[in-house]
């Protein structure tokens, strides 16, 4: 019996995640041969097998995530029978990848009976982003008004007839103005190094998508060399991917600022856990209208999260400032 | 026996081990026609000839990488690295591949190389011409570093070193190359210290020309009722941590002389292995070392970094708790 | 023509030093290099397997897709002759007839690696192969070789010293001083440019000004380029070059073209490569070019072809279990940073 480990892809990867079997049991395997695809830390990679013989019982199936080195399938040797199994399985430790269905213990929890959730790989991983950035950034916020009826306007009106292009929504505007701002604000594009701040020439402004219960920052890169048509077909593009599973490490590299939107049925207001290293993040709440004479008014209150290693009040609010009056301004 | 200057007596030791092993080549810039920038290899290169004797151009790696290759072929190479300053054009090859094949190797083969440099301040050669580079390789197992302050000492450590068959670094302190001495035909252990003047009441660490500015110390300190002993380290890795605890068990105070920047200094490393051993003894423990300042070159502050005799003295004094004999003078 | 097998470990690889470069009439030497490039290549790939697996540690950097060079060179090597590697050397340490089990058990950390565990992969040292040692700096092979041919034609004795780098050391001091030292005092070294198109993420044509041969060149160094994929082209380069330096005719230089089919090392991105790239090198696989040509020039079957390489793999999986079942050093007495002396203390 041969085993077949969730391999090391990498020297800090604490767990893996089966995305896809590409043989099945009873099926030949041939030194070589792609034999599974893993995901780890965001990205996925076939994982070729290193072992020749027949597949024989899968440990770990679709979905499950286990640490590297954890065995998760198992061949049988050329020439290997499975009643020399038996005796082996007796012998085998429990797997890690097997605890999961252990059925519920009954208790007299007060609170009544439970069921378990696991996490899943990328949700483990924004826990972990979370607490560290909590743990080690001192948060403050500050959040502004932002009156978007010229903006909503002007969107609008644009689109030329047999456009088929993707309308830009309000988070592609905001990425947009953010962008721009952040020309101008050098220090919100940057990241804190100990002894000093380190500000980059690129500004690729990443946003939120959700993701089952957790959530994707694709980004969008050379943000601030790009067209609002452009953003949009970008963002559109992006969040595909992160819809089919099929984004890479690359997607989400690289990221300088970031923006999180959550939606039209999304509160008023709200603030945003910046992800580390960047030392901001720009949390944009539903566009509600506000009877005004002589219009209807469209507003939407921006929460900005800042880094006060970085960050003062002064720096928040002229960066903030700026983007409202690109805002109120549109297009320009 | 007639004196001969510090730098006769290291080209005495290169040309009578040149003659007694074949094995033996020079090499370095400058070393063969010229005689060496500090003429210390002068006539070598007529006794040996071209082949024995290699003159490079300026490629301090080259030189350090090709005395590796040498060495571990059966050859025991001596280079010149002009300025100890200059190390750090070396460094990789000495470090990364001199200093740890031998227990890379697992014992296949040691590195017999020795590397000879000037160093020292108060030449007036400025910083970047006036450092004692073996602060850097202090925490590099596998290089042995010497440092006589005598002709003597300078012949019979040179001779162990190029017989020994471990990379070692033979620092030549450019203000003793005038150096006058005697010097007897014998070999200097290498790890072995020497007592330059015995006393009962501190134990004074140095090595180089800090010893003959400790000796003269003490008689300053003589006469303010001190009697300072003086321990010449002559090898400064692996040093004699033997003698001089022998000697602070006897005065339970020792101060460590170093003509370097404070900070990671080997005066730290002596300090640090004499107090975990007498901890509990010590009535006082303290280094004498240069600002951590790049060493500047205008005479009187190049003056002012240097612990000289006299700095030594009242240094002592001070921590002590008695004045200056000078200072009890003038008041 | 004379073969000394390694008798070293429990599974040896036959290391060829032939007089002349002349395979056309050496049937059983061209079949010897192949099927040692195919076991360099199953025990790329075995390294690599048990790298994933979590028993190689740290970092391994493969040779797979350059066999033809490393091996193609040693195999026209005499006994008094000396290599210098790289830490991507494992197929060089192949081709000198280093035991694979002590190699792969060194990798391995166990106690019956080479260096029982001290070295790991990049520094693989073993002088009786006239391995003096892999190189984990870079140019740091440039150097050692450089200082060993100082030592041959001092003692003049009739060996070369090869230094085996890759493309990324032409921009090292290494490269650039002992090429030029190597050149003014004619030293018998050999030096063979292993350019497999990449430093580590970086294009090397992108950050090397003006390319190697015209540095090289521009020393009084001759220098030529070789199709690294061909070990038969490789050998006749390497043959002459090799004959050269040991006539005194001082520093040779090959500049060799291959692929690197692995990462620099585990876990780089592998998309900083163009797309096509990759297959357009393996579709001149050392191993193709070589099989068709034991096939062409030597009238091997398909069939005998194959068998080559089923026993060269099976080989390596025996190596790979022996490696496996082999126990760890235990820490303990590490010996000593230096050599005991004892130093005649006559004058």
């Amino acid at each position: 019996m041969i085993d077949i480990v969730m391999p090391f892809l990498s020297g800090t990867m604490e767990e893996g995640t089966i995305r896809r079997w590409l043989k099945q049991p009873g099926e030949n395997v041939e030194f070589g041969d792609d034999l599974v695809e893993v995901e780890a830390d965001k990205a996925t990679v076939v994982y070729q097998s290193d072992e020749s013989g027949i597949l024989d019982e899968i440990l770990a199936g679709e979905g499950a995530t286990v640490p590297p080195g954890s065995v998760i399938a198992r061949l049988l040797a050329p020439g290997e029978s499975h009643s020399s199994r038996a005796v082996q399985d007796a012998a085998a430790t429990p797997n890690p990848a097997s605890r999961a269905a252990a059925p519920p213990r009954r208790s007299a929890d007060p609170r009544g009976g439970s069921e378990e959730i696991a996490l899943s790989a990328a949700e483990r991983a924004m826990v972990r982003q979370v607490v560290a950035s909590k743990a080690t950034i001192p948060h403050f916020y500050m959040s502004v008004d932002v009156d978007l009826m010229r903006a909503i306007d002007a969107m609008q009106r644009t689109r030329a007839d047999g456009d088929h292009s993707p309308h830009p929504t309000i988070s592609d505007l905001m990425i947009h103005a953010c962008a721009t701002a952040l020309r101008a604000h050098r220090r919100l594009n940057s990241v804190f190094a100990d002894s000093h701040i380190q500000t980059f020439a690129r500004v690729n402004i990443a946003f939120a998508v959700a993701t089952g219960n957790s959530v994707s920052t694709p980004v969008v890169l050379d943000a601030d060399n790009r067209t609002l048509e452009s953003i949009a077909l970008e963002t559109r593009r992006l969040t595909q991917l992160v819809r089919d599973e099929t984004a890479t490490a690359h997607d989400y590299a690289g990221a300088t600022f970031t923006i999180s939107n959550l939606g039209k049925d999304g509160p008023d207001a709200f603030s945003a856990v910046i992800p580390p290293p960047q030392v901001a993040i720009l949390a944009i709440g539903r566009v509600r209208s506000i009877p005004s004479s002589p219009a209807v008014v469209k507003v939407t209150t921006l929460t900005l999260s800042s880094d006060h290693r970085v960050l003062s009040g002064v720096h928040a609010a002229a960066f903030l400032a700026t983007v409202r009056t690109l805002l109120e301004a549109w297009p320009g | 026996m007639p004196e001969i200057e510090f730098r006769q007596a290291i080209r005495d030791a290169i040309g009578e081990e040149m003659s007694r092993d074949d094995s033996v080549v020079l090499i370095g810039e400058d070393v063969g026609a010229a005689g060496g920038v500090f003429q210390v290899t002068r006539g070598l290169h007529e006794q040996f000839g071209s082949r024995r004797v290699v003159d490079t151009p300026i490629s301090e790696l080259a030189l350090a990488g090709t005395a590796f290759g040498a060495a571990i072929s059966g050859l025991r190479p001596i280079i010149e690295i002009m300025f100890g300053d200059f190390m750090t054009l070396a460094m990789d090859s000495l470090v990364n591949q001199s200093a740890k094949y031998w227990f890379l190797s697992n014992e296949q083969s040691s590195v017999p190389l020795v590397v000879r440099s000037a160093v020292g301040p108060g030449g007036r050669f400025g910083p970047i011409h006036s450092q004692i580079h073996a602060s850097w390789f202090m925490s590099v197992p596998g290089i042995k570093i010497v440092a006589p302050s005598t002709p003597a000492d300078a012949k019979g450590l040179l001779t162990s070193a190029i017989r020994d068959d471990n990379p070692v670094l033979f620092l030549e302190h450019k203000r003793l190359y005038a150096l006058k001495g005697d010097v007897e035909t014998q070999v200097v252990p290498i790890g072995v210290a020497a007592t330059a003047r015995t006393g009962t009441d501190i134990t004074i660490v140095t090595a180089m020309k800090s010893v003959h500015d400790a000796l003269a110390a003490a008689e300053t300190l003589a006469e303010a009722g001190i009697d300072a002993e003086v321990i010449d380290l002559r090898t400064l890795r692996p040093f004699d941590l033997t003698t001089v605890l022998d000697s602070v068990s006897k005065t339970k105070r020792i101060v460590v002389v170093e003509e370097g920047p404070r900070t990671g200094g080997w005066a730290a490393e002596v300090l640090a292995s004499v107090v975990e051993h007498r901890v509990g003894s010590l009535q006082v423990a303290w280094r004498l070392a240069m600002p951590d300042i790049p060493l500047p070159y205008s005479p009187p502050l190049e003056d002012a970094f240097l612990p000289d005799a006299e700095r030594i003295a009242t240094s002592v004094l001070q921590r002590l708790g008695a004045e200056s004999p000078r200072a009890r003078a003038t008041t | 023509m004379t073969t000394e097998s390694a008798g070293v470990g429990s599974v040896g690889v036959t290391r060829f030093w032939t007089a002349t470069a002349d395979l056309e009439d050496d049937r059983e030497a061209a079949v010897g290099l192949f099927r040692t490039m195919a076991f360099a290549r199953r025990f790329e790939e075995t390294t690599q397997s048990l790298f994933l697996r979590g028993a190689i540690y740290g970092s391994t950097h493969l040779g797979a897709g350059q066999e033809a060079v490393s091996i193609g060179v040693c195999s026209v090597l005499q006994p008094q002759d000396r290599v210098a590697a790289t830490y991507r050397g494992h197929t060089t340490c192949l081709g000198l007839g280093i035991s694979p089990v002590g190699l792969l058990a060194e990798m391995m950390g166990k106690g019956n690696g080479i260096s029982a565990g001290r070295s790991g992969s990049m520094n693989i040292i073993s002088l009786e192969h006239g391995l003096i040692g892999c190189f984990g700096i870079v140019g740091g092979s440039i150097a050692a070789a450089t200082g060993v041919a100082f030592a041959l034609k001092y003692q003049g004795k009739d060996g070369v010293a090869v230094a085996f780098f890759g493309d990324g050391a032409a921009n090292q001091g290494y490269f650039q001083e002992c090429l030029n030292f190597a050149s003014i005092q004619a030293l018998p070294v050999v030096l063979i440019c292993e350019n497999n198109q990449y430093m580590e993420f970086t294009a090397t044509g992108a950050v090397t000004a003006g390319g190697i041969l015209p540095r090289v060149r521009a020393l009084g160094i001759p220098a030529e380029e070789v199709d690294g994929q061909d070990v038969w082209a490789v050998r006749e380069a390497a043959a002459q070059a090799v004959a050269r330096a040991r006539a005194g005719k001082g520093p040779q230089f090959i500049e060799a073209q291959t692929y690197r089919y692995s990462d620099h090392a585990r876990g780089d991105p592998i998309n900083y490569r163009p797309d096509g790239e990759m297959d357009a090198w393996k579709a001149r696989d050392p191993l193709l070019i070589a099989r068709s040509r034991l096939m062409s020039m030597y009238g091997l079957a398909e069939a005998e072809v194959n068998a080559l390489v089923e026993s060269a793999n099976a080989q390596v999986a025996s190596v790979r279990a022996e490696a496996t079942a082999a126990g760890f050093p235990v820490p303990g007495d590490f010996g000593s940073e230096f050599r005991e002396t004892a130093v005649a203390s006559d004058a």
